[in-house]
């Protein structure tokens, strides 16, 4: 009884971490949690290995889906940037998914933050600093 | 049994649908590749017992209609697997639900990637094991030597498959070969269970004893092969030995060498004893009275086989869960 109990307990260890941890996203503009000062000209990811851009999508705080030119390419690319339109202010997510060379789907998400008027807060910034 | 339920239920929580299907169709696919590659390896060594003996006798020649049939039905699982398995990677991928594994962008876009190439490769692996079983390879001569060298050239289709998805996409040239040879050696073994299974119902001490004595002399080369090149691959899948333990793709090629060992343990047992003690009852008999014993030790090895027919599938089972959900750090 102990022994089955042994193995059921390790088994939970293998594979309750179940990690898909291959050919992820290293880096991304907007990156992670980014505070932008006025709207991103473009999206740019950046994979680990060549991978094909199966899904992506830009949601606003809102949940509205956000249009912009995606198409899933057939190619394999380590690099994709596509032109966002105007992002009024506001916490948008990204989602991915991608197809590694091994035919593995992989996908994540991350969020961004786009505040009010940069604008502004460099006129700010140099009122403040002329007074200096 | 509860064990394999219990670790099954884990490895599952938290997948999704299409992932089960997925393992199960994978899991389907292996079957029909080592049906196909053990029917191959053991056709084989009929004809070589049978040219030794220059004419079939009636148990050969049954041997040889259910090797067939064996192989068929592996071939046709197999095509219905690959099938599958492809309409529930589109879906995977599609995301809405069933009705996405009819998605006719992910299917083109499935179709396009190495995915599509794999399961050309197969299919037609699996129709040349078909073409080679409608051959009637109980004739010597030209007809069986083309029935083997469809079996061949299934073998190739089946075995470069493996070379194009998974994690050996990943790897270089020598990565594939290792891959491709060590697919066939382990389908080869793993598939010649059955038929071996079947044989000890059949056939009488003598003959078992001998279809027994030739299949452990390959029996032990395959064995090599498969670890030699199963060792070489882990060197090149894993950067330190720490990642068996801290990652769950290390645990679960853990968990699978832990049960490789134990079928290995069984395989040894049935080669260094079982297999002789066949012999010995044999030699000592020549009155009837011994026929019971003959027939125990056949039984004993039977259901020893049996045994060893189930840790192959939990293998396989192993296999297709890591090779699907789980992967390597080195590839990350
Ligand atoms: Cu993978």
């Amino acid at each position: 009884m102990k022994f089955i109990k042994t193995i059921v307990i390790s088994a939970t260890m293998i594979f309750s971490f179940a990690a898909f941890a291959h050919s992820g996203l290293v880096k991304s503009s907007p990156a992670k949690n980014e505070m932008l000062q006025g709207s991103p000209q473009v999206l740019a990811l950046t994979f680990s290995s060549p991978v094909r851009l199966v899904k992506l999508t830009l949601k606003d705080g809102g949940g509205n889906d956000i249009k912009f030119g995606f198409k899933p390419k057939m190619q394999s690319s380590n690099q994709f940037s596509l032109d966002l339109p105007q992002l009024t202010p506001s916490s948008y997510s990204v989602s991915w998914m991608i197809m590694g060379e091994d035919a593995h789907k992989m996908k994540g998400q991350f969020n961004f933050m786009v505040h009010k008027a940069m604008a502004k807060a460099t006129e700010h910034d140099h009122a403040s600093h002329s007074h200096d | 049994m509860i064990m394999p339920a219990i670790l099954m239920t884990d490895v599952f929580y938290g997948l999704s649908l299409f992932d089960i299907l997925g393992i199960m169709t994978k899991w389907l696919i292996y079957i029909g590749v080592t049906t196909s590659l053990g029917g191959f390896l053991m056709t084989l060594m009929n004809a070589r017992s049978i040219t030794r003996k220059r004419q079939i006798d009636t148990s050969t020649r049954s041997a040889v209609d259910d090797l067939s049939g064996y192989m068929r039905k592996g071939a046709m699982i197999g095509i219905l697997a690959v099938v599958m398995n492809f309409f529930i990677q589109v879906g995977s991928f599609a995301e809405t639900g069933l009705a996405g594994m009819w998605d006719p962008l992910m299917t083109e876009i499935l179709w396009q990637s190495s995915v599509g190439g794999s399961i050309s490769w197969r299919i037609a692996g699996f129709v040349l094991v078909l073409l080679a079983t409608l051959m009637p390879v109980k004739r010597t001569g030209f007809v069986k030597k083309s029935a083997l060298g469809l079996l061949l050239m299934a073998t190739l289709c089946l075995a470069y498959s493996f070379t194009l998805i998974g994690h050996s996409a990943d790897m270089d040239d020598l990565g594939k070969c290792l891959v491709a040879i060590h697919v066939v050696a382990i389908g080869a073994w793993i598939g010649s269970l059955i038929p071996l299974w079947i044989m000890c119902g059949r056939l009488e001490a003598q003959s078992l004893k001998g279809g027994m004595d030739l299949f452990g002399k390959q029996a032990i080369f395959i064995v090599a092969v498969v670890v030699i090149t199963g060792l070489i691959l882990l060197s090149l899948l894993f950067n330190s030995p720490s990642e068996f333990i801290d990652t769950g793709y290390g645990r679960a090629i853990l968990t699978k060498l832990f049960i490789i060992s134990m079928i290995l343990a069984i395989a040894a047992l049935h080669k260094f004893h079982l297999v002789p003690k066949l012999d010995g009852k044999a030699q000592e008999s020549g009155s009837l009275a011994v026929t019971g014993d003959e027939a125990n030790s056949a039984g004993i090895l039977k259901r020893s086989i049996g045994v060893e027919i189930l840790i192959a599938a939990l293998i396989l089972t192993t296999t297709a869960v890591l090779s699907s959900v789980l992967g390597p750090q080195n590839l990350a």
